[in-house]
């Protein structure tokens, strides 16, 4: 087995949070599309969105996003900005400012 | 003192598998990998087989995965992995031919693929092609590269898909496009721009991490992605 690093876990966790995007996509234009439907579907659906499955599932979301979004801004950095000349610092902003957005915006989300 | 070397071991005659072994070996924290697996084959078992030329981290021929990140044997003290097992396998990706011994061929042809050799039709001037000081810093960290495969063989882009071209590749590509002697980075930007060219670098920077001679790949590649999508 190869060591993990701080690139690997980056590189594998945008690959993750991507895929869940993609799946987060697909069920919300699901729910969108029966929202439409009529009165008693819109209700069953906004009934489901109000579980706590679902504000879990919410925050989980969140954090993808948060996460793909920031890393997303680190790759652009890597690549078009030499960047690459400070891998780790910008390897630790990353972690730090999606840690401080998350925290903050997890706690509007639940309460 | 006392170290255990775990050492992957294959012999394509008898072996199916690749397989684990155990040596047991008293050695000094000052001493290489190099020299344990040196001390391995004379003392235990002479038929551990592992390429090595130089033995000063010059020749680039003794890659091989020590504890988990690619490195050189002769560069890699026992007393800088501060553990008492050390665990020796093949770089990863190439097709492994006897115990530490993989297949470079398709590595080299990687390399062709770039072309990295002086392109310039126009002759020589009676003496040598001038350039300044700072034209030839532009590309001093590339030209570094001992070719080892280190850093290909650290890439995950590489490890699932051996069509990569591959770090080692770029920065030899790199060593040569950025040279103001040289006239045929065209050519070799429609080669990095392929499917398998750089843009299946994913900035993980294993290469980087693991080059012996300290050389930034990642920033190597970068520049050439900048190169294809700005000229
Ligand atoms: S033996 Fe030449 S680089 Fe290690």
């Amino acid at each position: 087995m190869y060591k993990w690093r701080g690139g690997m876990l980056s590189w594998i966790l945008h690959r993750l949070s991507g895929v869940g995007l993609v799946i987060f996509i697909i069920i919300h234009i699901e729910g969108m599309y029966s929202i439409a439907k009529g009165p008693k579907e819109f209700n069953q659906v906004i009934a489901m969105y109000n579980t706590p499955l679902f504000k879990v599932l919410e925050i989980f979301l969140f954090a993808a996003i948060m996460f793909h979004a920031v890393n997303g801004l680190r790759v652009i950095l890597l690549d078009f900005a030499s960047g690459s000349r400070y891998p780790k610092p910008l390897l630790w902003a990353t972690y730090i400012v999606t840690g401080i957005v998350f925290l903050a915006g997890a706690y509007f989300l639940w309460t | 003192m006392q170290v255990t070397f775990k050492i992957q071991r294959y012999n394509p005659e008898t072996d199916s598998q690749p397989h684990w072994e155990d040596y047991q070996l008293d050695v000094e924290p000052k001493d290489r990998i190099l020299d344990a697996l040196l001390d391995i084959k004379r003392t235990i078992d002479g038929t551990l087989t592992f390429r090595y030329s130089c033995a000063h981290g010059v020749c680039g021929s003794d890659a091989m995965m020590i504890n988990g990140i690619n490195r050189l044997a002769c560069q890699t003290l026992v007393q800088d992995l501060k553990a008492d097992t050390i665990k020796v396998a093949p770089i990863k990706g190439m097709d492994v031919l006897k115990d530490l011994v993989t297949d470079f061929d398709p590595f080299f042809e990687h390399l062709e693929e770039v072309k990295p050799y002086l392109i310039n039709d126009e002759l020589p001037p009676s003496r040598e092609r001038h350039q300044s000081i700072e034209e030839r810093e532009r590309f001093d960290d590339t030209t570094k590269c001992i070719m080892c495969g280190i850093c290909t063989t650290a890439c995950p882009s590489f490890w699932t898909n051996g069509e990569y071209i591959g770090p080692a590749a770029f920065v030899n590509a790199h060593r040569f496009i950025f040279d103001s002697r040289d006239e045929g980075a065209q050519e070799r930007l429609e080669v990095l721009n392929d499917k398998d060219g750089v843009w299946r670098c994913h900035t993980i920077f294993n290469c980087t991490d693991a080059c012996p001679r300290e050389i930034n790949v990642t920033q190597a590649i970068a520049e050439l992605k900048n190169a294809i999508t700005f000229t």
